[in-house]
């Protein structure tokens, strides 16, 4: 099976119709957290799973259902296009869904499954499971989609190893002869005992022999009851210590998670606690609307200032005036003739003092000696003159009513007292901004490490189904107990075996005795049939034996290739796989001199692709069949120079193969990537690339905003 | 900064105005300030839960005002008008809800750029040829036209975006644009009064 296209509709964030084409070697989809990968692996994983029901409101696209008015429909769709065996096929598996009238919810149609033959002559509609289970069968399926470098972790279940030669073993049916031929021996040596006991010479003999014989056989399939009811309780004790083992390493992992998140919600609280974003109310409250005040100000004071200046330059106009205007008005009655008088202070103050020194009138010349007229006249206008100015301080009235425009003065040195703090408004603004930027950055990174955190939580359950997130945080029953139990069991089924192989002996020596009766009777026929199917039935036996252990090397040899490319010039040690006591397949690395190696993440996780790898080629070249594999972040713990060297690796394989891939993204700011496309030119893939991002904008609080964007890149 | 009234001297033009009630166009209560104000729900219920961050109606006008100021941009009132019954000189005193702060200040800058943008002849207002009671309603008609040019400017963002004021930064968002503009115009002018270099 080679997929050539998916496509995918109104699946959680892919929202409409989406369309990836599929490499027949390499497609890269590469998405940051967030954007769509693992959604587009549940879609093909929801598309795989053939046992339809109707639970499936929750892959409903909710950007998709808020586009819809109440009582419209739209479908959710993922389907592959593909090739088999040279023809064309698709499977489409979707469903429609309405938005209720109330516009609460949403109701769903039961889901369609189907499957097409393309011929020529159009599109053959069938079931869809069943084409999908024979062209990709479920076992299969088993190994074709792997989430995270945990999930590789399925070939150490107990069923791989059984399914695996089921599905590769050249003489897969050889159980069925195998149980012929003992069935047939059983008769035959039945046959065998009769014809011996018919015969009066050694019938006492013979049915002594036959007692012993049927004892032994007895006691033999206790035993073998026995041996296999040990190998069940073994496997099962060996299943629980799997699954224990495995929660016992979750359960460490999920409270280092969950201590690390208790420590990032902690700052993620603190971080928060200093985002003062009420801008809104920050803007009356600590008077940052000023901050465009100003030029306002500075209005207010030139015009304020203009003001007072014209204020006061009338008001003086006003005092100057009004002084001379009574003056003259004073001098114009002193005068007889009625004729216009000189002002009030001409010849001024000093003039008239000197002339009165000087006892004469400097204006006309007239002498003026004390007493006499002139002098008089002089005196007299000299006091008019001086106290015409303090009348006219007591009597001119205030020209401006109001007093307004000093109050506004009076404001505007209040104000100019300010301004330096107002000036600085803006800049606060901006400081202000950048501060809670910076925090937000934080805040979010640290968002980010928790969504991170929390998404392994959920990986890392995934991985023990059945076992909650509490109970994997509480401490687990230590493993001595079962340990001890299956130790017991492989320590008696060791026993039984070597005393089942003591029963077949010594029911095989009986038997041989009694065979001597036969000679030279009717019996001697039936005797030399059942050696003939003992022979049958042994050669069957030691042939699956033989069949599993190659079938193993052959494996362990393909997949040590594999582990070899993907690590070169790296230490990689040498895969070693085997089967337990309990006929579980086991894989480990080991040394040069045969000891096992702990792999760090990286090398156990090319450990697990090798093999996996390993299963695919097999499955090829023995089944002539193909199947692709999808990826789901299956580089995690690579370091860079690694992962360059994997894709490369990976991009030169004949393998169809989907990774979905935070990998070639450079972050440029916060939640912010960029593809690599150095990187990716630098790798030269001949495979096919492709970009998913979440479409921009959108509300980070709302769900039903969010929609993945598909771009080819390559 | 608030001048204190004395009884022996007449009253301020600030108390004057202070006193004074402003309008705003009644179309724009549903449409613009309850959406974003908890107004009409009375002082002390201010309801956080609706997602509001502003308490009076007459907040709204502040902001509205002072985007009209800094646009200076006014827009006459249309049609019926209303008042928020709470005049000037209680806005922005001591708040009753969680979390907020006085902001009695914000009054004196109002008043100062109500006196900065309203032609009025002060002299004749000192003559007493110009009554106060016509100078202070000029200068609450600037108020009111800077303010509705900005409710108008906040029903366009509305319209735009009915959730656009949940943000917290809506309003800063409008403000920052004219904020640089003002300021670079400022700065402009501060350096060319500053005197020529002797170099």
């Amino acid at each position: 099976m080679r997929i050539q296209s998916i496509e995918i509709k109104n699946f959680r964030s892919y929202v409409g119709q989406n369309r990836f084409e599929i490499n027949p070697g390499l497609t890269l989809i590469i998405g940051a957290n967030g954007e769509g990968k693992t959604n587009l692996y549940d879609a093909m994983d929801w598309l795989f799973e053939t046992n339809v029901h109707n639970d499936s409101k929750r892959v409903v696209s909710k950007k998709a259902v808020a586009s819809l008015n109440p009582g419209e429909t739209e479908e959710v769709m993922v389907a592959i296009d593909f090739e088999h065996n040279d023809s064309k096929y698709r499977i489409e598996k979707s469903f429609s869904f309405t938005k209720t009238d109330d516009d609460s919810d949403i109701r769903i149609s039961p889901i369609n499954f189907t499957g097409y033959l393309e011929e020529a002559s159009g599109r053959v509609p069938t079931d869809g499971a069943r084409l999908l289970d024979n062209c990709f069968n479920a076992s299969i399926r088993h190994f074709s989609l792997m989430a995270g470098e945990e999930s590789l972790k399925v070939l150490n279940q107990h069923s791989t190893l059984q399914y695996l030669i089921h599905t590769f073993s050249a003489i897969r049916h050889a159980e069925k002869f195998t149980a012929f031929t003992k069935l047939a021996s059983e008769l035959a040596q039945r046959a065998n005992q009769n014809a011996i006991s018919k015969n009066a010479k050694n019938k006492r003999e013979s049915d002594r022999m036959t007692r012993e014989i049927e004892d032994l056989t007895s006691r033999l399939r206790q035993q073998q009851s026995q041996l296999r009811n040990k190998q069940n309780e073994a496997r099962n004790y060996a299943t629980q210590i799997d699954a224990i083992v495995n929660s016992s390493e979750a359960s460490a992992e999920m409270r280092a998670f969950e201590s690390r998140l208790e420590k990032l919600k902690g700052e993620r609280a603190q971080c928060q606690a200093r985002i003062h974003e009420n801008y809104t109310v920050a803007l009356l409250d600590d008077l940052l609307v000023l901050g465009g005040i100003m030029p306002i100000l500075g209005e207010y004071s030139q015009k304020v200032a203009e003001a007072e200046r014209r204020r006061r330059k009338e008001e003086h106009d006003y005092i100057r005036k009004e002084g001379e205007r009574k003056a003259i008005k004073k001098i114009k009655l002193e005068l007889e003739n009625g004729a216009t008088p000189l002002p009030i202070y001409a010849p001024d103050e000093k003039f008239m003092r000197e002339m009165l020194h000087d006892h004469i009138c400097k204006v006309c010349g007239t002498p003026a000696p004390e007493g006499s007229a002139a002098y008089k006249y002089i005196q007299d206008k000299l006091n008019a003159y001086l106290k015409s100015l303090i009348n006219e301080e007591e009597e001119t009235k205030a020209y401006f009513t109001n007093s307004y425009i000093p109050q506004l003065a009076k404001r505007e040195t209040l104000i100019n007292n300010e301004k330096a703090d107002i000036a600085k408004i803006f800049q606060q603004v901006q400081d202000l901004i950048e501060f809670n930027e910076s925090r937000k950055k934080q805040l979010r990174m640290l968002e980010e490490n928790i969504a991170q955190v929390e998404e392994d939580q959920r990986k890392l359950q995934a991985r023990v189904p059945g076992v909650s997130k509490e109970v994997l945080l509480n401490n687990f029953v230590n493993l001595t107990n079962w340990n001890k139990y299956k130790s017991e069991c492989e320590l008696k089924i060791v026993n039984l075996e070597h005393s089942i192989d003591k029963l077949e002996y010594d029911i095989a020596q009986k038997r041989e005795g009694l065979n001597k009766l036969a000679k030279n009777t009717p019996a001697a026929i039936y005797s030399k049939i059942a050696d003939a199917f003992v022979c049958i039935q042994n050669a069957f036996k030691s042939a699956l034996i033989r069949n599993k252990t190659e079938f193993i090397l052959e494996l362990e040899k393909v997949a040590n290739k594999y582990l070899a490319k993907l690590n070169v010039e790296d230490f990689k040690g040498t895969i070693h796989i085997y089967a337990d006591v309990t006929g579980a397949m086991r894989i480990s690395l080991i040394d040069a001199d045969g000891t096992t190696i702990d792999p760090n993440k990286a090398l156990e996780t090319t450990m697990y692709m090798s093999v996996l790898f390993a299963v695919s080629e097999l499955t090829e070249i023995k089944k002539d069949d193909e199947y692709p594999l999808l990826f789901d972040a299956p580089t995690s713990s690579f370091a860079v120079g690694k992962e360059k060297d994997f894709f490369r690796i990976i991009d030169n394989l004949d393998k169809q193969i989907i990774i979905v891939t935070k990998s070639f993204l450079q972050e440029i700011g916060p939640n912010k990537y960029n593809l690599d496309h150095k990187l990716l030119e630098e790798l030269n893939l001949n495979g096919s690339v492709y970009r998913i991002e979440k479409q921009k904008p959108f509300d980070d609080k709302n769900q039903a905003t969010i929609q993945t964007i598909i771009t080819k890149v390559r | 900064m608030a001048i204190e009234k004395d009884p022996t001297t007449p009253e301020t033009l600030y108390n004057i105005w202070a006193k004074r009630n402003v309008y705003f166009e009644v179309d724009l209560e549903e449409s613009v300030i309850r959406k974003i104000a908890d107004y009409g729900s009375g002082a002390t219920s201010y309801n956080s839960a609706k997602g509001f961050s502003l308490g009076g109606g007459y907040e709204v006008y502040i902001l509205a005002f002072f985007i009209g100021l800094y646009a200076n941009k006014r827009r006459p009132i249309e049609g019926d008008k209303k008042s928020f019954g709470q005049p000037i000189q209680y806005w922005g005193n001591l708040e009753k809800r969680c979390g907020r702060k006085p902001y009695s200040k914000l009054r004196d800058y109002m008043f100062a750029a109500c006196i900065a943008r309203t032609d009025i002849d002060l002299l004749a207002l000192e003559r007493g040829d110009l009554s106060v009671s016509a100078a202070v309603s000029a200068m609450i008609t600037t108020m009111d036209e800077y303010a509705n040019y900005g409710l108008h400017q906040l029903l366009d963002k509305l319209d735009d975006d009915k959730h656009f004021f949940t943000n917290n930064s809506s309003f800063l968002s409008i403000f920052i644009p004219l904020f640089k503009e003002l300021n670079q115009s400022y700065d402009n002018l501060e350096d060319s009064d500053q005197p020529e270099s002797l170099d």
